[in-house]
C-alpha cells in the first residue's frame, strides 16, 4: 500500500478487495444471495430500514418530508442493489465516497451513519437464506459492509480535514490584510506574534499586492506586536528590502518606546527603513512621498 | 507652547519640536531617566523633531557616549528628526579623536538647531 498518513483518499479498488479479503468466491456468493433477493428481498430490507430509521432522533432532523423519504428509499434500494450484484469497480468506490462526503456536510453524525450501516447489515445477514451456500453468503456481506463502513469513514475524515484545511488558510489570509488605504498607499497591521511562517505570508502577501496595484508606498503598522526581537526585525528588514526592489518605499509605524529601545538595544541596524512611532506620522510620510498634501481647509 | 509634565526633565515642544537639554552631570539612573522621558515625551507629542542641547556636556567617557548615541538612535525609529546642539569644542574634539560620531545634523547652538530643523521641513515639503 503506498499512501501517506495525508491521503485520506480511498486506495485503489483492487488493494481494498485484497485488504478486506473480497475474491471470486464471495462475489459468487453475493450472486446466489441476489438471487434470492429479486423475490422481493429488496423491498423488504428497504422497508425495514425505514421503519427503523423513523424511531431515530435522526430521521426527524434530517429527512424533512415524505418526497425526500422516497428519493432516499431509492438510492438505498440502489446501492443493495450494487453491493448484491458484486462488482467492485471504480464507479462503486465513487459512489460511497460521495455518499459519505453528502452525510458529512449535512452534519450527521460518523456514528449514527455508522449505526444505520450496522442495522443494514444486520437486515441483510437476516435475509440470507438457509442452504449449503448460507455461510459463504454470511462471510461475503459482513465483509462487504465493513468495506463499506472504511470507505465511508474514510470520506468522513477526509471531509473533515478539508474543511480545516480551508479554513486555516481562511485564516491564514485574513491575518495578513493588505489594504490600499490611497492611491498608491498599502497598509498592513499586524497583530500578535511574527513567526517565520507568518513573515513568509506578509512578504507574499505585500508583494503580490505592491505588484497589483502598484503601490508607491508600504506601510507597516506593529503597534500589535507584542514582542519585537532580533528575528522579528531581521523580518522587518527583509520586507523592506524587498519591497524597495519593486520600487515601492516601506515605512514602519507603531513603534513604542519600548520597541525603539529593544531595537537599538539588540544593536540592529534598520539602515534607511523609514520608522515612525505613529500610524500618523507615518501617513504624512506616505502622502509626501505619493505628492500630496494634507491641509487644514482655510476659513472662508 | 505647553510646560513638561511633573518629575520628568524638563522638556518642550514649540511649533511641533521638542526642546530638551541634556542633564548637568549625568549619573547613570539620570541617563536612564532621560532615554525614558524622551521617548515617552516623543510617544505622547505630536512633534516631528527633537533639538536636544547637549551644551551640559563637559567631559564624556565612552560609556556616557554609548547612552546618548543609543537614545538619539530610539528617538529617531520612533519617527522624528533629531538635530543636536550645542556640542562644545572640547568634546567634539575628543570625539574627533576617538572616531566616535553622532550622525546627526548638528547645530551652533539652539537657534542654528532650530534654522536645522525648518530647512528639514522645507525640503520635506518641496519636493
Amino acid at each position: 500500500m503506498s499512501y501517506t498518513a495525508m491521503d485520506l483518499h480511498a486506495p485503489e479498488p483492487a488493494t481494498m478487495l485484497e485488504v478486506y479479503g473480497i475474491g471470486q468466491d464471495e462475489i459468487d456468493a453475493l450472486h446466489a444471495w441476489r438471487d434470492h433477493l429479486e423475490e422481493g428481498g429488496y423491498t423488504q430490507l428497504v422497508d425495514s430500514f425505514y421503519r427503523w430509521l423513523r424511531e431515530q432522533p435522526e430521521y426527524e432532523e434530517f429527512i424533512e418530508d415524505e418526497a425526500t423519504e422516497q428519493r432516499l428509499r431509492g438510492l438505498h434500494e440502489r446501492h443493495v442493489r450494487s453491493m448484491a450484484a458484486g462488482v467492485f469497480d471504480d464507479a462503486y468506490f465513487e459512489a460511497r465516497d460521495r455518499v459519505g462526503v453528502v452525510h458529512a456536510r449535512i452534519g450527521l453524525p460518523l456514528h449514527s451513519y455508522l449505526g444505520a450501516m450496522n442495522h443494514l447489515t444486520m437486515d441483510m445477514l437476516a435475509q440470507v437464506p438457509a442452504g449449503e451456500d448460507q455461510a459463504r453468503i454470511l462471510t461475503a456481506i459482513t465483509k462487504v459492509g465493513h468495506l463499506d463502513t472504511a470507505v465511508i469513514a474514510l470520506a468522513y475524515s477526509r471531509y473533515a480535514s478539508e474543511r480545516v484545511a480551508s479554513q486555516s488558510k481562511a485564516l491564514l489570509e485574513m491575518s495578513t490584510p493588505v489594504t490600499e488605504i490611497w492611491q498608491g498607499v498599502l497598509l498592513l497591521p499586524i497583530v500578535g506574534i511574527i513567526d517565520s511562517g507568518r513573515a513568509q505570508d506578509i512578504m507574499t502577501g505585500a508583494l503580490t499586492k505592491i505588484a497589483a496595484s502598484r503601490a508607491r508606498v508600504f506601510i507597516i503598522d506593529i503597534s500589535g506586536v507584542a514582542v519585537v526581537d532580533t528575528a522579528v526585525a531581521n523580518y522587518l528588514i527583509k520586507v523592506t528590502r524587498a519591497t524597495r526592489l519593486m520600487g515601492c518605499e516601506c515605512i514602519v509605524s507603531g513603534v513604542s518606546p519600548a520597541i525603539a529601545e529593544t531595537i537599538v538595544e539588540l544593536g540592529i541596524d534598520v539602515g534607511t527603513v523609514v520608522t515612525t512611532g505613529t500610524l500618523m506620522q507615518a501617513l504624512v510620510v506616505a502622502f509626501d512621498r505619493v505628492g500630496l498634501r494634507v491641509e487644514q481647509r482655510g476659513s472662508r | 507652547m505647553s510646560l513638561e509634565r511633573a518629575g520628568r526633565l524638563p522638556m518642550q515642544v514649540s511649533r511641533g519640536c521638542i526642546q530638551v537639554a541634556f542633564p548637568m552631570e549625568p549619573t547613570e539612573s539620570l541617563l536612564r531617566q532621560f532615554r525614558r522621558d524622551l521617548l515617552e515625551f516623543v510617544r505622547d507629542q505630536s512633534a516631528d523633531s527633537v533639538v536636544v542641547d547637549l551644551s551640559s556636556l563637559q567631559v564624556l567617557d565612552q560609556e556616557e557616549f554609548n547612552s546618548i548615541r543609543a537614545t538619539l538612535d530610539m528617538t529617531k525609529l520612533l519617527g522624528v528628526h533629531v538635530v543636536i546642539t550645542g556640542l562644545r569644542p572640547g568634546i567634539v574634539a575628543v570625539m574627533a579623536e576617538l572616531e566616535m560620531d553622532l550622525p546627526y545634523p548638528a547645530g551652533r547652538d539652539l537657534d542654528h538647531g532650530f534654522d536645522l530643523v525648518r530647512l528639514h521641513r522645507e525640503k520635506r515639503t518641496s519636493r
